[in-house]
């Protein structure tokens, strides 16, 4: 084509690029606003998206209170302040306190920010091997500052293995009829199956101030009759139900 | 509570005017540029490049559930750059669309690896030695170019070993910051600045430090630290003023590229040139002069586009590379962990900076650096390392996806109203 | 997770802001360099585009032609004096004279603002493409009286005048000297050490001399109240810092008000009043008047002003006072002033363009007057009207009045060391009063004699101008 044909043709066509280049900017951001309405309506049907279960407050304070269930993300961080993921408005509670995060097969790991004290189930995490020889589970209890809270996870969702004081025994039932003689073991104490947790050297126990000397039996002293009373209900929770068919797929294993 | 009305137009695909328009501006420029001499290429082109935008926006779909907005904006940037290089220099936009196939293959993979790959530990470690080895070659067996030794051989193809650890940065740090793990990233990064300042490439470095200072401030929200790090950097940067002499060079140019128009400013006097001589609507496609720009195909092509198509179009695209970062911000912040979520971001403030730089240099804004325009610039490392960042922000969006997806099924079965 | 997810959203917002910035800068700096940077004579795409299309013609106030093609050469006027005189505001084809009509207005000139259907006509016709032709604001006829006024005046000296209209701003007229030939460009005209190419209007800074103290004034007047009615000791010489300032022929005055120093233009009443004015308020006003300010005017590049900012101390205020130190202006900018001063403080944009034509004969573009900015009260430049009256009147610039006008002017001797040696330049900067000749003067001779002054070298240059304006029809 003569070079002076060309340019006229070209100079035409650029309006149509210019306007071709409009159209599919205003189109795009056109889509974005659509697309971020659609989402927002999408996720206002789905309140539990992302998360992996739910905090009770055992022991809160007046701005929580006891029964209170706050909803757990994968990840993230627990402390007072509007910007962590889960607030516990808690004397004793830092700013941000504890990172969490969650792992498919173990749990949810703790990390204590900025060596705050975490305890979860009765073990102090002071090192970071220890948080990982700890991760919460279903029921699992989690102390920190003066907030005690319970984590009850989703179905779908598994862990390691349970605490010990909530051993999940499925060839037994969960708590024996008969009641054990006074010093015998629970059946699950001493199990190879089930983990023990060690005792701690550096708690001491209480010694009381002055000890009451057990007296003889005699017409001065008769025994007094006791009725039987059950041994005193301990912090059980019930199990997590067995794998359910609707199942999540596996795909977080990041460590 | 949607009745059928509302659920037809919320299923509506959105794209399909913008992929068609997208495909019928490449139509109808080659098309323009055929009329010119009636060169097959350029007819093979008008067919072959809406081909391959059909396939990337339409078809790529079907394998997983990909973001059809961020792929009609890449592949228009992808086929700006074939289009702009062929009314330039032909033997270019060959290489380019060639690239182009590859980057979308990049793409894909790049995808899967996210989706599939569950364990990071082990590829983030054996990624960190090889990062720092590849981008150590340059030093070794690498030639200087432009003031830079950015660059190797493998046979006659040329590599530049920044463009492909850009990707391992990302997965280090995002990896590495998700654990809370402080040492081995820091490491790693200042590793890679430190060899990147050893090559002379400093808007790649900027870029680096710019995008691990980013990404630390998001993941730990400490202020203190990044504060540190931020004038750390400043301190780096007067320093590297004071000892290398190109880079004082540079920042002369750009207080006054008039006054030494002939040899230090010509580069920036021709850009500013290129762009005033296109005004509003350009001088019009295959007319102008270019190549009078010393590197028009890479530093400068976004000067050659607003001769081209004037500073309106040039506007528009830089508001595309707006909405790709809207895009990426919005997957990261949908992501369900952490390490997603600073893999996305961190894709995203990578190409967003990069565009800032070379956009900034060529306008003078800012002192230019030799980086290249993501997706548009010619050259095959970049643009498929560019491609790869797509596919990591790409991965990121499918899994999100996914998960909504699961969700959804989860609370249908659970509800009442799901088992009616 | 949630505060990672708020950090992203602040970073997007960074990058939104950084990309904003882009587009922003980008937008301003085109808008307001694109034209420069276009015209820029290295400019490639001119060079091609000069091969291809017949340049437009520029033709003066009056319709004379000031350049035209014939042929493919460009040629100028007949008249050699003529050429001579406007060679400056023109400029040449080869790009020799930064920023002359012929490089600055190339997008007119060339036919690069040829719409589509004219592209498609000149097409049908098979006739190569014209450009537009450009008509100037200025009076070729007076360009060529101040070139021979001034060399008649100061003969072998270098200079350069202005001429404007301070109701609307259009530029009447405008010389440099030494000027070249523009249609034989000699080897010998490229290497001249006078630089012929260099247009001494509106490229070349002076310091302003004594005709800065039209500055000082509006700054006591502004400043300093009963500043009129004060009188104010000159002892001949005014110590500052251990440095002498001193009179023009080390005159003593005695008692002096404002009125009558500004007359005599004493150099100690002036330094006081600067002293006393400090600074900020002597800048301010300076700055009111343009200084230190980037002149971004449509269709002319004029150097920036400066008042200078830094090594301030008392010495160098008081010779800022009577227009030393480090300031600098070019002539066309000391033209504004007065022209700002004889408009009522009200400074207008200077304008060179009147109207573009396409070759086919239709408007492309009319320019308007616009104001640039006010410069001082009304009230104030009432005041220094009166005072720049007496100076014609009865002080230093007696020689630049005709009679049956009322000129008003102030008078100037700029002392600058170049090279080593010490030049005095010699100014005269004015106006007429008379609502229907609006015309303001600024002449600038380089390197006078000893002895000698604004008043005498510069001035008479201003009367034949005037006497050339009075007769206008």
């Amino acid at each position: 084509m003569p070079e002076n044909v060309y340019e006229i043709v070209s100079l035409g066509m650029r309006y149509w690029f210019a306007f071709l280049g409009l159209l599919i900017v205003w189109r795009a951001f056109s889509w974005l606003r659509k697309d971020r309405r659609a989402k927002h309506r999408r996720l206002k049907h789905l309140p539990d998206a992302g998360m992996i279960g739910e905090m009770v407050v055992l022991q809160g304070s007046d701005e929580l209170p006891e029964g209170t269930v706050i909803p757990v993300p994968r990840a993230g961080v627990l402390g007072f302040v509007r910007t962590c993921d889960v607030v516990v408005p808690v004397d004793g509670v830092a700013a941000r306190h504890v990172d969490f995060v969650f792992q498919d097969g173990k749990g949810l790991l703790l990390f204590p920010l900025h060596k705050q004290r975490c305890i979860v189930d009765d073990t102090e995490l002071t090192h970071r091997s220890k948080t990982k020889k700890f991760p919460m589970c279903h029921g699992s209890r989690l102390q920190v500052g003066d907030a005690v809270l319970r984590l009850r996870l989703f179905a779908g969702l598994d862990t390691e293995y349970r605490p010990t004081y909530a051993p999940y025994q499925p060839e037994q039932s969960w708590w024996p009829e008969q009641y054990p003689e006074e010093n015998q073991p629970a059946p699950w104490q001493n199990s190879p199956y089930v983990y023990q947790q060690p005792a701690n050297p550096w708690q001491q126990e209480e010694q009381p101030f002055y000890e009451e000397q057990p007296q003889e039996e005699s017409w001065l002293n008769p025994p007094v009759y006791q009725p039987w009373q059950p041994p005193q209900q301990q912090d059980v929770f019930p199990p997590a139900q067995p794998r359910q068919q609707t199942r999540r797929r596996r795909r977080y294993h990041e460590e | 509570m949607r009745n059928d009305q509302q659920e037809r137009t919320f299923r509506r695909d959105p794209g399909k005017l913008l992929s068609s328009a997208v495909m019928l501006f490449y139509f109808s420029a080659f098309l323009l540029l055929w009329l010119k001499d009636f060169a097959w290429q350029a007819a093979a082109l008008a067919v072959a490049v809406p081909a391959m935008i059909w396939l990337g926006v339409n078809f790529l779909p079907h394998l997983f559930p990909a973001d059809k907005l961020l792929l009609s904006l890449t592949n228009f940037l992808c086929a700006l750059g074939v289009l702009v290089l062929y009314a330039t220099n032909p033997a270019y936009a060959y290489q380019q669309a060639v690239y182009y196939g590859v980057g979308l293959v990049a793409m894909v993979v790049c995808i899967y690896l996210v989706r599939i790959i569950r364990h990071w530990r082990i590829p983030v470690y054996l990624l960190m030695p090889v990062s720092l080895a590849l981008l150590a070659l340059p030093l070794i067996i690498g030639r200087e170019t432009n003031g830079a030794k950015n660059w190797f051989y493998v046979g006659s193809l040329s590599v530049q070993p920044s463009e492909i650890v850009k990707l391992s940065l990302l997965l280090i740090i995002s990896h590495f910051m998700s654990r809370r793990k402080f040492l081995p990233w820091l490491i790693f990064a200042v590793g890679c600045l430190g060899l990147l300042m050893l090559q002379k490439d400093l808007g790649t470095a900027l870029m680096y430090y710019g995008v691990t200072l980013m990404l630390y401030y998001a993941s730990s929200s400490n202020l203190l630290l990044t504060g540190i790090g931020l004038a750390g950097g400043a301190g780096a940067a007067v320093l590297g003023y004071k000892m290398f002499a190109h880079v004082k060079r540079r920042v002369a140019i750009w207080q006054n590229p008039w006054s030494d128009y002939d040899n230090a400013g010509y580069q920036l006097v021709q850009g500013l040139m290129a762009i005033a001589s296109g005004g509003l609507f350009g001088v019009g496609l295959g007319l102008g002069s270019p190549r009078t720009i010393p590197v028009y195909h890479t530093d400068f092509i976004f000067a050659v586009i607003c001769e081209q198509f004037g500073v309106i179009f040039g506007l528009c695209v830089l508001l595309m590379y707006v909405a790709i970062i809207w895009r990426g911000a919005t997957t990261a912040m949908a992501a369900r962990t952490s390490f997603h979520g600073l893999l996305a971001m961190g894709a995203t403030l990578m190409i967003g900076l990069q565009t800032f730089v070379i956009i900034g240099g060529v306008i003078k804004l800012i002192p230019l650096t030799g980086v290249t325009m993501p997706f548009v610039s010619y050259g095959g490392t970049s643009l498929v390392s560019s491609m790869c960042l797509i596919g990591l922000l790409q991965g990121v969006a499918s899994l999100n996806e996914d998960d909504l997806n699961e969700d959804t099924r989860l609370a249908m079965l659970g509800s009442e109203e799901g088992m009616r | 997770m949630k505060q990672q997810r708020y950090l992203f959203k602040v970073l997007a917002l960074i990058m939104f802001g950084l990309f904003l910035l882009l587009a922003v800068y980008g937008g301003y700096s085109i808008f307001t360099y694109g034209n420069r940077w276009f015209s820029y004579s290295r400019n490639p795409r001119v060079r091609a585009q000069k091969e291809n299309v017949i340049a437009g013609d520029i033709l003066d106030r009056n319709g004379i032609v000031l350049a035209t093609t014939v042929d493919g050469k460009r040629t100028y006027q007949a008249d050699e004096a003529a050429r001579r005189a406007v060679v400056h505001l023109l400029g040449d084809s080869q790009g020799q004279v930064s920023n002359g009509v012929e490089a600055f207005q190339t997008r007119y000139l060339y036919g690069f603002e040829a719409s589509l259907s004219e592209r498609f006509n000149a097409l049908l016709s098979g006739q190569p493409q014209r450009g537009d032709n450009v008509t100037l604001t200025i009076d070729s006829q007076l360009c060529t009286l101040i070139a021979r006024s001034f060399a008649q005046h100061n003969p072998g000296k270098n200079g350069a005048a202005v001429v404007m209209n301070y109701k609307t701003g259009e530029l009447m007229g405008s010389i440099s000297l030494p000027n070249f030939d523009p249609q034989n460009i000699t080897a010998a005209t490229l290497a001249d050490a006078g630089q012929p190419f260099w247009n001494r209007a509106t490229q070349s800074v002076y310091p302003p001399g004594s005709s800065f103290k039209i500055i000082t004034t509006a700054s006591a007047l502004q400043n300093i109240p009963d500043i009129t009615t004060m009188d104010i000791l000159c002892t001949g010489g005014l110590s500052v810092m251990n440095q002498a300032i001193r009179d023009y022929g080390n005159a003593v005055h005695e008692k002096l008000t404002l009125r009558e120093a500004f007359k005599k233009s004493c150099n100690n009443v002036y330094a006081l009043t600067a002293i006393t004015l400090g600074d900020d308020a002597l800048r301010k006003t300076a700055e009111d008047f343009g200084f230190n300010d980037n002149f971004l005017f449509r269709d002319l590049v004029v150097e920036n002003s400066t008042y200078p900012t830094e090594n301030r101390n008392q010495f160098e205020l008081a010779t800022t006072g009577i227009g030393q130190s480090a300031l600098a202006a070019t002539p066309m900018h000391m033209c504004m002033v007065a022209a700002a001063i004889a408009n009522d403080g009200v400074m207008m944009e200077p304008r060179l363009l009147m109207n573009v034509q396409s070759a086919s004969g239709s408007t492309r573009t009319t320019y308007q007057s616009k104001v640039y900015r006010t410069a001082l009260p009304a009230a104030d430049a009432a005041t220094l009207q009166s005072y720049m009256r007496e100076v014609v009147k009865s002080g230093t610039g007696t020689r630049a009045a005709v009679p049956g006008l009322t000129i008003c002017g102030k008078t100037g001797s700029a002392e600058s060391s170049l090279a080593g040696s010490d030049v005095t330049y010699g100014w005269f900067v004015g106006y007429i009063e008379n609502p229907d000749l609006p015309y303001a003067v600024s002449i600038l001779v380089e390197s006078i004699e000893d002895g000698e002054g604004g008043g005498s070298t510069a001035a008479p240059v201003a009367a034949d101008v005037f006497e050339y304006l009075r007769a206008l029809p």
